[in-house]
């Protein structure tokens, strides 16, 4: 359990940090939380000859809202979302806020929190990650650099049905940008574990806008019990036009059900039911049963 | 490869600089253990699993086995053989001894780190019993170290600030 | 002293982490060994090729299977079967690979990095094999047996009585079958040992050591054809037991040889992964039951076949837990005909031993889910059905006319029927069940579940203790037992106080040093505080005696002038505390000792018993299920400590509670561990654990020993697969019955879809055993093949 021998680098800026991955393009890896990365390093898994480690690029850890679109620098730490200090300064509408919160404050255990990054989170690409089950919802973008320049993809694009991202050996995740939505949408976000405080098994996440009482837009995604997570659209037109008191019972149980079933990953059943409760719960959350 | 680059580290021990030459794959855990003679740095399972060697560092609890000792370079690193305010340690100790909180003691430091953090910062009960959920202890079967918790916290509320 | 809740002494030095866990510790000129593991589950073993590895930075050696073939491998314990020594596993895999995780090369180096780094550079050439992952290989499998025409390897019957009578007069025959996956207590400091030569003469220190350091030591001595004073073993701090630690591993000789050969320490420290591969696994017992039934619910007769999957060899364990599972199976009922048989089989998997209350876990949880059957199939009520199986306080001590590894099965003392009345009244179990049921009402999915045992506290071994004035005036309490977070040193120091009428501060606990201590049986079976504690209470009356006669030689006045007394003695109305009485002699007699050597054996076995009461609330959605209250009962004839009793009661409840719901060692088809860390192996955190209510009752004393004690260990754990499984049965208003543990939503889930799928809904009655949850090989081993497919079975 001790991981292989590795050059440590400690870049203080983001252009040291990029042209030293450029350099190391086939043997470097990016240290940022090490929370994922260093496990897996610990059981060789991982035998990188070249560690860049960015805790000490300032640039990467700003959290701000620019032209009503949320930045979050790559190295945000995953407890810092869950602090009102840290979010309440962004003036984000109180449901989103605590939304962010929520979700964060969902993944692992305080010590791992503090330390595990958005950016590491992202590009991990685990499929029980909460932050992927976000990015997909709210089509946030990926803004990804390496030392010939900088891109920005849409997460559904950024992501393949495969569980694999497009980061190439060179690339650096240096911030997510999600457009701060509106203060219409209301969020349910539902995780379930076979114990509490656990990986886990099936999480779900809706959000939705109610007009006359009724469901006017309306975003549903589904992960941890799929490979990635995927977005509903059967279920998302379903519900939208339902009144809100759509009874979160059976119907949307079935329904549910079918649309994740449409997603074609041949879940057992088990996973399918787990699937449909998450569903059921973020939803009903979401309309305010 | 061998570990050949060794890199110069330093950081506060327990309010004492320590500096030291390290190579890069040595985690804190295992420098605090084996350079610095701190006992309480413990490995479980060096996945971040257990918190074992959960220490605090800048005043937060991490996991020693995931940080590399040259990532603590400049770091305020307190361990439980040395909280950074003594009366909140007597206290911790105090109260993990009268609830029985203690079987083996394997688990004990790391559970003390999360303690601290949680006085410190006057968690809820609620929040507190999550925070504890972070780490493993397979002997007491952890109520009476939620016993032990819950009274430190009530007081703490009792006397306004630290126990 | 004795029954008092006093703090621990053990807790200063742990909350200062003053401590010697042997991870800690390092030596001069100290060498590091990494153990290179077979990554196949079943593989023909060409050659192993280390020159690479040895040429490596740091490597002063590497050594292979073939370096060692003189080596034996390590015996049992107790040697059932001469026939079984073929299965001991030996120190490193020479021609074949039967599991992942088997040793097969070691790595000497100067440092642990690069010794791992080494270790990398190993190479297994094999020839891969199909393994056997199941009790018996199934004929359509590509498996293959291990042994020539099956796998399994012994078979233990016992019984009494006329069984066949019992069943042919049977109002009823019901049969269940229950399962009990792979499990094991990982501690949570994993495995170590520090071996340091000795500098004038072969031998060696052994640091690390555990639970039984004296049968160690003889072990070690043996296979290193070493004088067995020469093999010293220490222990220091131990970061929990359960069962698993202690026990002599391949990796203890082979640090031990290294250091003999390489003449310097040698270090061995696991890892997690390597953990869940290498140490004990444990339970992974099938338990099939048969009972001859009354109308009234009374049961005439049990018929119980066994299976238990015990990995690829057998350790110091050989087929023990087996035998303790048939032994103990009928807990504290009368059962008057009683016959169980139990095969063994060997398995790609890892090496199964004891896990804390080995076997009975098991045992306890497939009686109980029978009783629980019983009272279902008949419409009674469980507690009632318990009630009238219950052996009487009037038939103790009960001579259960069957053998627990070779001992004679007798419960000392005890009234099971008012136990059970005690709890049933002191938790109000009226009331929980009323409010459980008031809850199912308005919807939620709420349960109640009994469950009773019998434990037992081994004795089979002696064990010695001394008692010695130290040069600091302290009273030292040697002893061969083993602190494994339990609190001995707390409770013999309180037995030693009480002997004396001394202090406890007077005393200091000295254990698992081999070289102080000529014999010591260890610590296992929770026969610490009982065995040792029986000991060091006869020794503390010698030493007094000695005490009075010593300082009344000193003083030149007679014994009957000399009392014991606050902090040492009274001479003709003078205090003396023990420093200055050492002082004194040692002016006056240097050469006089003042030491007292008792020796403490007993024929018989000390059964503790109790009651569990589980509340559960299952999640009817996601089927996750939480624990929410948790009572427990407990006859421990006399508590030395209460709290310390109490600490091991919920201590081992919470494990058990891990058991019955979260904990599972699972394999892929070819035979890989799914299950090497934490993140899979589930084990309880603070959020999973109840509220307790834990009464530990002192109405039985055991006639076993003078002081009455029966052992603390495993009461808590005992029950607690049963007493969840009923809680989650009742929780479900008893439409599903969990035969498996863990219960998990996913098992749930499965359970769920059967019962509803299944036209069996309409048929009456809704509980029975179900043919499919168990392995085929016990459907054809059956006498009665219709019988496992219907519950109820009228027999007449
Ligand atoms: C006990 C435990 C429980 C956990 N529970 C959860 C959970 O419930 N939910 C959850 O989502 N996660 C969980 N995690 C994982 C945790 O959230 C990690 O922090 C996260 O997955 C990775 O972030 P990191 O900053 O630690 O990245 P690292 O571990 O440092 O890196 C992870 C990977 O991403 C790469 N990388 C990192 N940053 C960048 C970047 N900016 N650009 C490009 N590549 C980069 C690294 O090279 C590496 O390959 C858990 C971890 C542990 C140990
Ligand atoms: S050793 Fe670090 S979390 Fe287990
Ligand atoms: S006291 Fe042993 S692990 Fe917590």
């Amino acid at each position: 359990m001790y991981p292989a021998p590795f050059l440590y680098h400690r870049p203080s800026g983001l252009h040291q940090a990029l042209e030293l991955l450029s350099r190391h393009k086939t043997d470097g890896v990016i240290l940022a939380g090490g929370q994922s990365l260093v496990p897996r390093m610990n059981l060789r898994q991982e035998t990188p000859k070249n560690v860049v480690d960015l805790n000490r690029i300032a640039d990467l850890s700003t959290l701000a809202v620019v032209d009503d679109v949320l930045e979050i620098g790559a190295m945000v730490r995953h407890q810092s979302l869950c602090w009102d200090a840290e979010v309440s300064g962004l003036s984000l509408p109180s449901g989103f806020a605590q939304l962010l919160g929520r979700m964060a404050g969902a993944i692992g255990n305080l010590p791992i929190r503090l330390r595990g990054t958005i950016g590491g989170s992202l590009a991990n690409a685990s499929p029980k990650a909460q932050w992927a089950l976000l990015s997909l919802l709210l089509d946030a973008d990926i803004v990804i650099e390496n030392a010939g320049g900088a891109r920005c993809e849409r997460y559904a694009e950024f992501l393949n049905r495969d569980g694999r991202t497009t980061l190439k050996p060179g690339d650096m995740i240096t911030r997510v940008k999600i457009k701060v939505p509106s203060a219409h949408w209301r969020y349910g976000f539902a995780q379930l574990a076979p114990q509490q405080n656990r990986p886990t098994s099936a999480f779900a996440l809706a959000a939705v806008t109610l007009q006359d009482a009724c469901v006017r837009d309306c975003r549903i995604a589904v992960g941890a019990c799929t490979p990635v997570p995927c977005r509903l659209q059967a279920l998302e037109d379903w519900l939208s036009g339902r009144p809100a008191s759509v009874d979160g019972g059976n119907d949307l149980a079935d329904v549910a059900k079918a649309a994740v079933r449409q997603q074609a990953f041949d879940l057992e059943p088990y996973l399918e039911h787990l699937a449909a409760v998450a569903i059921t719960r973020a939803v009903a959350q979401a309309l305010g049963h | 490869m061998e570990d050949t680059e060794l890199h110069t580290v330093s950081f506060k021990l327990n309010g004492h600089v320590q500096v030291l030459q390290v190579a890069p794959r040595r985690s804190l855990t295992h420098v605090l253990d084996q350079e610095c003679g701190m006992k309480s740095a413990r490995v479980g399972c060096g996945q971040g699993d257990c918190g074992s060697c959960t220490v605090s560092v800048d005043g937060v609890p991490i996991r020693g086995c995931l940080l590399f000792a040259v990532q603590a370079d400049g770091a305020d690193i307190r361990t439980a053989e040395a909280l950074a305010d003594p009366a909140m340690l007597a206290a911790i100790r105090k109260a993990f001894k009268k609830h029985r909180a203690i079987q083996c003691g394997y688990c004990t430091p790391g559970f003390m780190i999360l303690a601290e953090y949680i006085l410190r910062n006057a968690l809820p009960l609620d929040q507190a019993v999550q925070t504890l959920s972070a780490n493993l202890c397979r002997c007491t079967g952890y109520s009476p170290i939620v016993s032990a918790v819950t009274e430190l916290l009530a007081l703490r509320a009792e006397n306004g600030c630290g126990p | 002293m004795i029954g008092r809740s006093v703090d621990r002494l053990e807790d200063d030095d742990l909350l200062r982490a003053n401590t010697r866990f042997v991870g800690s510790l390092a030596f001069e000129d100290m060498l590091h060994m990494h153990v290179v593991r077979s990554p196949y589950a079943h593989a023909r073993l060409k050659t192993v090729i280390v020159d690479k590895a040895a040429m490596a930075p740091g490597v002063i050696a590497v050594w292979v299977g073939n370096d060692i073939r003189d080596l034996s491998p390590i015996g049992f314990r107790r040697v059932p079967d001469r026939d079984l020594l073929q299965y001991r596993q030996r120190l490193m895999a020479l021609e074949e690979l039967r599991y992942v995780g088997e040793p097969v090369a070691i790595v000497l180096a100067t440092d642990p990095y690069l010794a791992e780094d080494a270790g990398r550079l190993v190479a297994i050439d094999a020839e891969i094999l199909p393994p056997v992952l199941d009790c018996e290989p199934r004929p359509d499998s590509r498996s293959e047996p291990l042994l020539r025409g099956r796998n399994e390897i012994a078979r233990i019957e016992k019984g009494y009585g006329d069984i066949e009578a019992a069943f042919a007069a049977a109002d009823h025959k019901i049969s269940i079958s229950c399962q009990i996956a792979r499990q094991t207590a990982v501690p949570l400091e994993t495995r170590g040992a520090i071996a340091v030569p000795h500098a004038h003469a072969a031998g060696f220190d052994l640091y690390g050591a555990a639970k039984v350091p004296h049968a160690n030591r003889q072990e070690l001595a043996k296979i290193l054809s070493l004088d067995i004073d020469s093999v010293v073993l220490r222990e220091g701090h131990a970061g929990g037991g359960f069962g698993v630690r202690g026990e002599l591993y391949p990796e203890d000789v082979l640090v031990a040889f290294a250091a003999l050969r390489l003449g310097r320490p040698v270090k061995w420290i696991e890892d997690r992964s390597e953990h869940f591969l290498a140490i004990n696994h444990s339970r992974d017992q099938m338990i099939h039951l048969d009972a001859a039934v009354s109308e009234g619910g009374v049961i005439a007769g049990l018929h119980a076949r066994l299976a238990t999957d015990q990995g690829a060899y057998l350790r110091t364990h050989e087929i023990k837990v087996s035998d303790l599972s048939c032994a103990f199976l009928p807990g504290p009922y009368r059962i008057p005909a009683y016959r169980a048989t139990a095969t063994v089989h060997l398995t790609n998997k890892t090496p199964c031993g004891t896990y804390r209350a080995p076997g009975r876990f098991e045992a306890t949880f497939a009686m109980e889910r029978m009783i629980d059957a019983i009272a279902a199939a008949l419409a009674l009520d469980p507690v009632e059905v318990r009630r009238r199986n219950l052996i009487s306080a009037a038939e103790m001590p009960f001579e259960r006319k069957i053998e627990a590894t070779g001992k004679r099965v007798v419960y000392d003392s005890g009234d099971y029927r008012q136990t059970l009345e005690t709890a049933i009244e002191a938790f109000d179990l009226p009331e929980l069940r009323r409010a459980a049921e008031e809850r199912r009402r308005e919807g939620e999915c709420v349960g109640i579940g009994v469950a009773m045992f019998v434990e037992k506290t081994d004795t089979a071994l002696h064990e010695t203790v001394r008692l010695e004035l130290a040069s600091d005036g302290k009273i030292e309490i040697v002893t061969g037992t083993s602190s494994l977070g339990q609190g001995m040193e707390t409770a013999l120091t309180q037995i030693a106080a009480d002997g004396l009428g001394l202090p406890m501060d007077a005393f200091r606990l000295v254990r698992g040093q081999t070289d102080r201590i000529a014999q010591s049986g260890g610590t296992f079976a929770s026969r610490t505080t009982l065995m040792a504690g029986s000991a060091i209470h006869e020794a503390s009356r010698i030493f007094r005696q000695k005490l009075i006669e010593v300082s009344a030689a000193l003083y030149g006045v007679t014994t009957g002038e000399v009392t014991v007394h606050g902090e040492g003695c009274c001479i003709d109305g003078r205090s003396l505390n023990l420093l200055q009485l050492r002082a004194a002699l040692d002016t006056a007699a240097p050469d006089t000792q003042l030491v007292a050597e008792a020796d403490f054996s007993s024929g018989a076995m000390a059964c503790p018993y109790g009651v569990h009461i589980a509340q559960v609330k299952v999640d009817p959605d996601d089927l996750s299920v939480m624990v929410e209250k948790y009572h427990i009962a407990y006859e421990i004839g006399r508590a030395v400590n209460p709290d310390l009793v109490r600490a091991q009661l919920l201590g081992g409840a919470v494990q058990g509670i891990g058991g019955a719901l979260m904990e599972e060692i699972s394999f892929s088809a070819d035979g890989q561990p799914l299950t090497i860390s934490f993140a899979h192996y589930v084990t309880p955190r603070t959020v999973d654990v109840p509220a307790f209510d834990i009464l530990v009752l002192e109405d039985w004393p055991s006639p076993t020993n003078p002081l009455g004690l029966k052992g603390a260990g495993e009461g808590g754990i005992n029950a607690a697969g049963a007493a969840v499984a009923a809680a989650v049965e009742d929780a479900f208003g008893a439409t599903i019955a969990p035969r498996r543990l863990p219960i998990t939503p996913k098992s749930l889930f499965d359970l769920l879809a059967r019962t509803d799928s299944a036209h069996t809904r309409a048929s009456w009655p809704a509980r029975q055993g179900s043919a499919t949850e168990w392995d085929s090989h016990f459907r054809n081993a059956a006498d009665d093949t219709s019988s496992f497919c219907r519950g109820i079975n009228p027999a007449r």
